[in-house]
């Protein structure tokens, strides 16, 4: 049970540095946006073509930017697989009952639309890099207040599982007698109060952090400075594509 | 640019019943290393805190050169660096290279410019192999190193370290003191909170003392040798009993403390 609850939370705390990573070389903040259209409209779809074409381009795009990024900086394929992976069983546990109610056409296109748009959001908001989503969220005027929210609760994410988990291993070690089930569920949970008392602590620190390593306030200027990229640019293209498609199919 | 920190009458508390800091004043100026040396829980970090303006005091002013620091917060922001003393408490990015980046980032420079400070300063410091990898992933000798290079990316004129030896081997230490001594070569305003009275007689120049919330000092370290170290609430350094059984005066001593 405890090795359970523990590799959740080190999968859990993976997912969420994965998805707030920064690494950003290849895009700009302009990309922000077209990523959002591009996902919501895979994601109302009802056309295969779309999921399969997202799904390809999402892929020529990660490996652009595998190839030309430097080995420090570059997107982590074991991540993209292991996250990939743990999508689809996700999405087929969840599809489940259409399986057994033997309805296998709203199921297939559940699981294929399912997957193209969460593994292109997946996918493409890692080369995008965290840090441009919320910065093109400010270019269309989003309050900097819901911006920073944003950006600090996905940061935060990761730091308080780890936190979670130095709990968990200090519970067991302290467990003297013979570890069965119930020895080891009585002390976990006790947890839950310090799990408070710690996420207090760590979110404090997180703010002064925080607020030692923001030099500037004037975040929302850095449109003035980019330029696009011929990857946002294409990334914009393919987003209109997509989308002219999906109103041609509609029509 | 020189700066001048001043800390007139801080009080500060977390909870009602306790004052953390009593009445605190504080003098640091560039050029000159200050050390505030205390035990544990005598409110050393919460006095950095309160200097670098994480915190506000309950009563009391910071100055900088003369300027009440809350009023030019914003604008010296760039010119001040913190090293926690628990690096997991200033680390939040999802690799090594980010975290680095991460101030860069803010201060809007343009991603090569970034790329080519993060690398020469993960370099310097003997961390590029590791620029890839996840910050909660690595050893803490590792991880202060990266908290330390994320302050020295954007080259700030005052530092601010809390505990800057803690968790680190002793190569490192060393390494932790050079770049220190190259600082106070440079110009730039240090104060460093330890409970290391040896590592604050090797390196302060002006040395304050915290017992129980309230500061003594400033003493020079020829000071503190020749006045004994009881009345700053921390015991006798080992090199510093070994110097008085071969029967070295106080000036020898700090020389030789200072030359080891």
């Amino acid at each position: 049970m405890k090795q359970l609850s523990q590799k959740y939370l080190e999968y859990l705390r993976e997912a969420f540095t994965y998805l707030s990573s920064d690494k950003g070389r290849i895009f700009s903040p302009y990309s922000s946006i077209p990523l959002i259209i591009l996902v919501f409209t895979i994601s109302i779809s009802h056309n295969v073509t779309t999921y399969v074409l997202g799904i390809t381009f999402t892929i020529c795009m990660l490996i652009t930017a595998y190839s030309s990024s430097k080995n420090y900086n570059r997107v982590d394929m074991a991540s993209v697989v292991k996250s990939s992976l743990m999508i689809v069983l996700i999405v087929f546990i969840i599809s489940m009952p259409l399986i057994f109610l033997r309805k296998f056409e709203p199921a297939y296109m559940f699981i294929t639309r399912v997957l193209a748009a969460s593994l292109t959001f997946m996918i493409l908001s890692q080369i995008i890099g965290w840090w441009n989503i919320i910065r093109g969220l400010e270019l269309i005027k989003t309050p900097r207040i819901v911006t920073e929210m944003i950006y600090q609760t996905i940061k935060f994410i990761p730091l308080f599982i780890t936190e979670t988990l130095k709990l968990i291993a200090a519970r067991e070690a302290r467990i003297l007698c013979r570890k069965n089930i119930s020895s080891i569920w009585r002390a976990l949970s006790s947890i839950v109060g310090d799990i408070i008392i710690k996420s207090y602590y760590r979110s404090t620190m997180f703010n002064m952090a925080l607020n030692a390593r923001t030099l500037s306030n004037k975040r929302i200027m850095i449109w003035k400075r980019v330029k696009p990229t011929l990857y946002d640019i294409s990334l914009i293209i393919f987003t209109a594509l997509i989308l002219l498609l999906e109103v041609a199919a509609r029509i | 640019m020189k700066w001048v920190i001043e800390a007139r009458n801080l009080w500060f508390s977390y909870t009602k019943r306790k004052n953390v800091l009593k009445d605190v004043n504080i003098r640091a100026v560039s050029g000159k290393i200050t050390v505030i040396v205390g035990a544990t829980g005598s409110g050393k970090t919460t006095l950095l805190f309160l200097l670098s303006g994480l915190l506000e005091p309950d009563k009391g002013i910071v100055y900088y050169n003369d300027k009440p620091l809350r009023e030019i917060l914003e604008d010296v922001k760039k010119h001040i660096g913190v090293l926690f003393q628990d690096p997991n408490d200033q680390l939040f990015n999802s690799t090594v290279y980010d975290e680095i980046a991460y101030s860069l980032r803010t201060l809007e420079l343009n991603e090569e410019e970034i790329e080519e400070k993060v690398v020469r300063t993960a370099r310097f410091l003997g961390i590029e192999d590791i620029l890839g990898e996840k910050p909660y992933e690595l050893s803490m000798g590792e991880k202060k190193k990266v908290a330390l290079a994320s302050i020295m990316v954007y080259d700030p004129d005052i530092l601010f370290l809390d505990e800057p030896l803690a968790n680190l081997d002793y190569n490192n230490s060393l390494l932790l003191e050079e770049i220190i001594s190259e600082y106070r070569k440079l110009g730039k305003n240090i104060i460093v909170s330890t409970h290391n009275l040896e590592f604050a007689l090797r390196i302060g120049d002006i040395i304050y003392g915290l017992v129980d919330g309230l500061v003594i000092g400033p003493f020079t370290p020829l000071e503190i040798v020749e006045k004994g170290f009881k009345n700053i609430g921390l015991p006798e350094p080992l090199i510093y009993k070994l110097c008085r059984k071969l029967g070295l005066e106080p000036k020898d001593i700090v020389e030789l403390i200072r030359k080891i």
